[in-house]
């Protein structure tokens, strides 16, 4: 297999090539850094995206509170956690790094909240 | 089923005015139109110009009724809280053969009894308007010519009538009309039928399919387009007279226009369509427009428009006002013919048409009590510091501004909703309040707006629309 | 109408206004206000639900929300006052005048920090012709539709421009269970950062359309369908290609404008390129008591660098404000070859270092960055990579700064040009 990957660690951009069979015997040219090298293998073996989306709350000025995963989590259920964060629902107040669920989707990721929203009456 | 014993389709300038007149009488009123919004299609997307007849064709009814009209016009301004600017117009003469058009002009414009429309040297023109092209070989100058939002005008007269009683009937379609032994029985619309003794076709634009349910249509209207450009506040280069083209037989041209809410408009184009609901802006007609203007007044910065737009007006054949009470059906009076220039006239038609039935047997008993005046929305952007506070005393939500760029408030915007014949959507809204006419094109209030009106109107905020039937500003599932 | 009178006022909550105040009360400035519309602090990072905030100021990636939360949480500990719900409509001299729902107040101030940001680029701007139906929004409009109102905006939609909020939307939108169909680029190349092309766009399969863009609008009441066609080398469209692409949204994220009309108030001179205030390296407009930061003065790639002149503008207002900010000579900086600008435009000779924030004008490979006076190159910096998109910053140390002649010139040249 042979593929090029941009790396989006550094503005650079590094068009980094990659030609393997497995992990292990990937042969990589074109980056500039180290980190380039696991930016690449990363992207052509396990892609992971930190999720970031928002989910409904009662309770408070605000309709929808804002939330992410605590670390990327594979590429392919991002979908996946889009619909599933549509099913939940909270009520105010929570605090911005509260834990909303804590083993998001079995990727052992955490999911939390990224605002602070007091209750309507405080 | 609705009864009533005027009934007005078409609530643009014309319906508008005519609704207002009739409210001085002690008769049921009522108006529908198949927008959401009072102002109609052509009357709500034009210049907004109060000109005198000068250039009108001589003799005819058109040329009559402008003339009285505008003579009015200030003094109904006045009492329906109006804003005028009474800056004149100056049409700069480019090209040695205009010199010729000009003369014919002046004369024209003496035999339609305006006195006023003289031609100056250029030294002089150029002294008044500074911004025209230095080259001009003169120019004509009209100092009575104003300019009004004409939006503002058209819904004054709907709310000044609706408080005098008129019904307005509004998202509300004329389908169909029941019409036997030479009497209308029934009017179809998309909501209620509606019985009535007296049908005014006043319905601009689509005026020739109204007259054809009553089998009444010896005309066709056709769709003229016509773009402008609007100016933000802050562009370097403002003329302080509207400047218009010497008209050519061919066209009108190209007007460079000062409002009253302190934006250029430049345009418009004039195409003929087939589509009546054809409102694309084209890369040709801007770039017509833009070259024109630019040889009038050449330092226009076009860079500075915060919005394109088009208007359509209706193109009569044969031409002319024609205002005609039916011989074969009792009750039916077809307005049609009205142009550009029924901004002005339509307080002339409306007495025009009053009287008309008056002679034709209607009883007109003048109610006791009728409201001649009308407040307009007090506009916070244009008060000083003291009255902005005093106003905020007053009433808080003065104190909350949802268009950055205007500065409207939210006053402003509920006294849009609640007044009556109210905003029910955002260009509503806008088109009396300015909520959205600023350089960001509503881009920062249109989300507030949006909650606003659902909350205002007990709708889900799916529901809240542009404009129209279905213009829908969310996802409506 | 209510009076009070404050050190160092600040116009606008969100990341600029938020680090300048906290900026000015670490230096010096007793009372400090942030004047703020909207019932919270955090400005547009409120609605920038997604993640890639912070790696450099923080050296953590965070979500916008958390961002701000962090600065808001700072401002109240450093004790300063907040004014939210109330909008600052007009500078009159050293007055600043402001609007809520108790009525007018009038801040009179040592110092003013501009921090108000900026506003999208519209439709009208780019003159789009066709019809103006519903469903044609500005990216980060839709943005606040979406994150702060919760509201779902359209099934179907194209994006004209690769700006990276409208790349966000697009995936936004797309995870949000929307169909976008396209991203319409007039330029041969990107306008956002390659990072969002890949996970907002490639992710999700979304075609790039570089070299095209939007010549009609379709449909009456909502958005039907846009017309797209391909340009020439002269980004005039060649008509013969056009095609249609039906939708039912069509989003615009065709650049930002520093929102300046307050500015203008106080007849501040501003620049015709960043439509921004003309300042020094202190943020310091030509009305010596006005200071300026964060998109308002310039639009910004990255919020940390935000932080970080708004803390120079915070800083050096206090010092104003307090009387120790010494007026010296200036000397004008200019953009030279393949530079569109520069921020500061002028800079005061002093003896300390001073940042100079610019951008290219096409994007390129084994870029030369320099800055030049009259007498010759004063530093250079070479780069593998350089895109307009990004900001550049070069730093002029001190012991070169006293000794400058004539005026400065900042100059790109690429070795290989990307287009």
């Amino acid at each position: 297999m042979k593929r090029t990957v941009t790396c989006t660690v550094c503005p650079n951009g590094c068009e980094i090539g990659i030609e393997y069979n497995t992990k292990e015997d990937a042969v990589l040219n074109g980056y500039g850094c180290k980190r380039g090298v696991s930016y690449a293998l990363d992207e052509c073996f396990e892609p992971k995206r930190t999720f970031t989306s928002s989910v409904k709350i009662s309770g408070s000025d605000r309709r929808v509170l804002p939330v992410r995963t605590t670390k990327p989590i594979p590429k392919s259920i991002l979908m996946k956690a889009a619909k599933e964060v549509e099913g939940i629902s909270l009520k105010a107040p929570i605090k911005c790094g509260e834990v909303i669920e804590n083993d998001f989707l079995n990727t052992k990721a955490k999911l939390i909240a990224t605002m602070t929203l007091e209750g309507e009456n405080a | 089923m609705i009864k009533t014993d005027v009934l007005i389709i078409g609530a643009g300038a014309v319906g508008c005015a005519l609704a207002r007149e009739l409210s001085k009488y002690d008769i049921n009123v009522t108006v529908c139109d198949k927008n959401d919004d009072v102002g109609g299609d052509a009357s709500k997307s034009n210049s907004g110009l109060f000109s005198t007849s000068a250039t009108m064709p001589v003799g005819t009814l058109e040329c009559k009724l402008r003339t009285i009209a505008h003579s009015m016009m200030m003094n109904i301004c006045k009492d329906l809280d109006v804003p005028v600017i009474e800056c004149g117009s100056i049409a700069p003469i480019l090209y040695p053969d205009q010199l010729e058009t000009a003369k014919g002009l002046t004369e024209k414009a003496f035999l339609n009894g305006v006195y006023d429309y003289e031609i100056l040297p250029a030294k002089d023109i150029l002294e008044m308007e500074p911004t025209l092209n230095p080259e001009i070989l003169g120019g004509i100058y009209s100092p009575r010519d104003k300019q009004a939002n004409q939006f503002i005008l058209v819904s004054a007269m709907a709310e000044n009538a609706a408080e005098n009683g008129v019904q307005f009937i509004l998202d509300c379609k004329v389908m169909g009309m029941d019409v036997s032994n030479g009497k209308i029985h029934k009017v179809h619309t998309s909501k209620d039928d509606i019985e009535a003794k007296w049908v005014i076709n006043a319905a601009g634009l689509y005026c020739d399919e109204i007259s054809k349910m009553v089998d009444e249509c010896d005309f066709t209207v056709h769709p003229r387009k016509g773009e402008f450009y609007v100016f933000s506040h802050d562009t370097p280069v403002k003329v302080s007279h509207i400047i218009s083209s010497v008209p050519s037989p061919k066209t009108r041209g190209v007007l460079v226009i000062p409002t009253v809410d302190n934006n250029m408009l430049v345009g418009p184009t004039a195409d003929d369509v087939e589509d009546k609901t054809d409102k694309k802006t084209t890369s040709e007609g801007l770039a017509s427009i833009k070259a024109q203007a630019l040889k009038m007044v050449p330092g226009l910065h076009f860079e500075d428009t915060i919005t394109q737009f088009v208007g359509v007006r209706p193109a009569r054949i044969p031409e002319g006002y024609d205002i005609r009470f039916s011989e074969k059906v009792k009750g039916f009076i077809g307005i049609s013919g009205v142009r550009s220039t029924g901004l002005t006239a339509s307080v002339g038609i409306a007495g025009y048409v009053v009287h008309g039935m008056k002679e034709a047997g209607l009883e007109l008993n003048r109610k006791v009590g009728w409201k001649r005046t009308r407040k307009g929305i007090i506009r916070f952007a244009d008060k000083t510091n003291e009255e902005k506070d005093a106003l905020i005393k007053n009433d808080p939500l003065y104190g909350k501004i949802v268009c950055r760029c205007e500065q409207v408030t939210e006053s402003e915007i509920l006294q849009a909703i609640h007044r009556p014949v109210g905003a029910k959507t955002l260009d509503a809204v806008k088109r009396r309040v300015r909520a959205g006419m600023g350089r960001c094109q509503s881009g920062f209030c249109s989300p507030i707006v949006i909650e606003i009106i659902a909350r205002e109107l007990g709708i889900p905020e799916e529901d809240v629309r542009k404009r129209g039937e279905k213009a829908f500003m969310l996802d409506k599932q | 109408m209510k009076d009070c009178n404050y050190d160092i006022v600040v116009v606008g909550g969100g990341p600029a206004g938020l680090a300048a105040a906290i900026s000015a009360k670490k230096n010096g400035a007793e009372k400090v206000v942030v004047i703020e519309r909207e019932n919270r602090l955090g400005g547009i990072l409120k609605q920038c639900i997604h993640a890639g905030f912070g790696l450099q100021y923080f050296g953590e990636e965070l979500t916008g929300p958390e961002y701000a939360e962090r600065f808001s949480v700072l401002a109240k500990e450093n004790g300063i006052d907040f004014l939210l719900n109330t909008t600052a409509i007009e500078i009159n001299e050293k007055t600043l005048i402001c609007v809520n729902t108790d009525g007018v107040i009038n801040i009179s101030f040592g110092a003013l920090v501009l921090a108000m940001g900026c506003r999208e680029r519209t439709r009208a701007n780019l003159m789009i012709p066709g019809s103006r139906p519903a469903g044609i929004y500005t990216a980060g409009t839709a943005q606040k539709l979406i994150n702060i109102y919760g509201h779902r905006i359209g099934k179907e939609v194209v994006i004209l421009g690769s700006g990276d909020i409208g790349m966000i939307m697009a995936r936004r939108l797309s995870l949000g269970g929307a169909k976008v169909k396209a991203v319409i680029e007039i330029m041969p190349y990107l306008a956002g950062l390659v990072r969002n092309k890949i996970q907002c766009l490639d992710d999700f399969d979304i075609p790039l359309m570089l070299s095209h863009t939007v010549v009609d609008i379709n449909g009456i009441d909502r958005v039907e369908s846009v017309t797209v066609a391909p340009v020439d080398e002269n980004r005039r469209p060649v008509m013969e290609k056009v095609e249609t692409i039906s939708c039912d949204t069509l989003l615009l994220s065709v650049g930002l404008i520093p929102e300046n009309e307050l500015t203008r108030s106080a007849d501040v001179t501003l620049s015709g390129i960043t439509k921004g205030a003309v300042v020094n390296q202190f943020k310091q407009t030509d009305k010596p008591y006005i200071f300026a930061c964060g998109n308002v003065l310039h639009v910004n790639d990255l919020v940390d660098h935000v932080s970080h002149e708004s803390e120079d503008a915070g800083k050096f207002a206090a010092l104003y404000a307090l009387g120790k900010l010494e007026q010296n000579n200036e000397i004008p900086v200019t953009p030279g070859d393949g530079v569109r600008y520069v921020c500061p435009q002028r800079i005061a000779c002093e003896n300390a270092d001073v940042d100079l924030y610019f951008r290219t004008l096409i994007p390129g490979r084994q870029t030369t960055l320099t800055v030049l006076d009259d007498s010759g190159i004063l530093i250079t910096k070479k780069l593998i990579r350089t895109t307009p998109g990004t900001i550049e910053k070069l730093t002029i140390p001190a012991d070169k700064v006293k000794k400058i002649k004539g005026k400065i010139v900042v100059c790109a040249e690429h070795k290989e040009v990307c287009i």
